[in-house]
């Protein structure tokens, strides 16, 4: 879109021939899309390895999006430390059914947070590979932005030394 | 998950095999268990570590992502502008006035007379 405009500037500052069409006709028109807010803008580039989505995915659920599943600070900083009840010794008379039901159901616990806390780290390491990716593929969008605007601003005060302000 | 305070918790201890502990065996079973313990307590502080580093480049990650949206946002808006005031300057330009038709439309008028009749002549 904005090369077409440029060109024909630029051919008028060049030379004095101006031609009304653009020659190129294959140009396709580019309307302008209305600017969304960071809400998406990407290009898709990531191809994670399955085992790692699998991995990162709730059981049951739907598979981890990278793209999607933005991790807040809160969530990212490092988790309190509940302080450990120490071990005490118990005796074989006294372990008895309310005592085993309760060592099942900690158990059962234990492995629950475990669990949890694997997936997150798994989730947490497939999006910031995904991000790095992404921004790389940002930062290469920002300097093309850069040496668009650049070139427009040539052109416009080229064209102002040369007929006056727009 | 819960840490905090097993840094060197020794009163629990297993009940010794068989009907002759000898004082070695049980020597040996605790330079065992205390091995143990501190090989699992740099385990999970490699854990720790590792996950608490993870955490902090993804903060870092998901702040510079949140920085080159804005950016892009900015300069696609200015490079719209820019843009569309070119453009929208283009069909007032004095500068940007055609030459004379020759130059676009080079004509052979005897030629064109002998081949067609009437022939629409396009002038801007």
């Amino acid at each position: 879109m904005i090369n077409n405009i440029l060109s024909k500037y630029l051919l008028l500052l060049q030379n004095s021939v101006f031609s009304s069409e653009p020659t190129d006709k294959t140009t396709e028109r580019n309307t302008p899309s209305p600017i969304d807010p960071d809400a998406i803008e990407v290009d898709i580039n990531f191809q994670p390895d399955p085992t790692d989505l699998v991995l990162s995915s709730v059981p049951g659920g739907e598979l981890f999006n990278p793209r999607k599943h933005k991790f807040s600070d809160e969530e990212l900083k490092p988790q309190p430390m509940i302080k450990k009840a120490k071990k005490v010794f118990v005796p074989d008379e006294q372990k008895d059914d309310k005592y085993w039901s309760r060592r099942k159901k900690n158990n059962l616990a234990a492995k629950r947070s475990r669990d949890a806390r694997r997936l997150k780290e798994n989730q947490i390491t497939v999006r910031a590979s995904f991000l790095e990716r992404e921004n790389a593929a940002l930062r290469q969008q920002v300097a093309e932005l850069r040496k668009d605007c650049g070139r427009c601003k040539n052109i416009v005060a080229r064209y102002e030394v040369k007929y006056g302000p727009l | 998950m819960a840490q905090g305070s097993d840094s060197n918790d020794t009163s629990y201890k297993s009940p010794s095999p068989g009907s002759r502990p000898s004082s070695s065996d049980d020597v040996k079973k605790v330079m065992r268990r205390e091995k143990n313990r501190i090989a699992a307590q740099k385990s999970r502080m490699r854990q720790t570590q590792k996950a608490d580093s993870l955490h902090l480049e993804s903060e870092n990650l998901e702040k510079e992502n949140a920085a080159l949206r804005k950016e892009v946002k900015q300069l696609t808006e200015e490079a719209n502008y820019l843009s569309s005031v070119l453009s929208s300057h283009e069909p007032l330009c004095t500068g940007l006035a055609p030459q004379t038709p020759d130059l676009l439309y080079p004509t052979h008028q005897s030629s064109y007379h002998r081949q067609h009749i009437s022939v629409p002549h396009y002038q801007r």
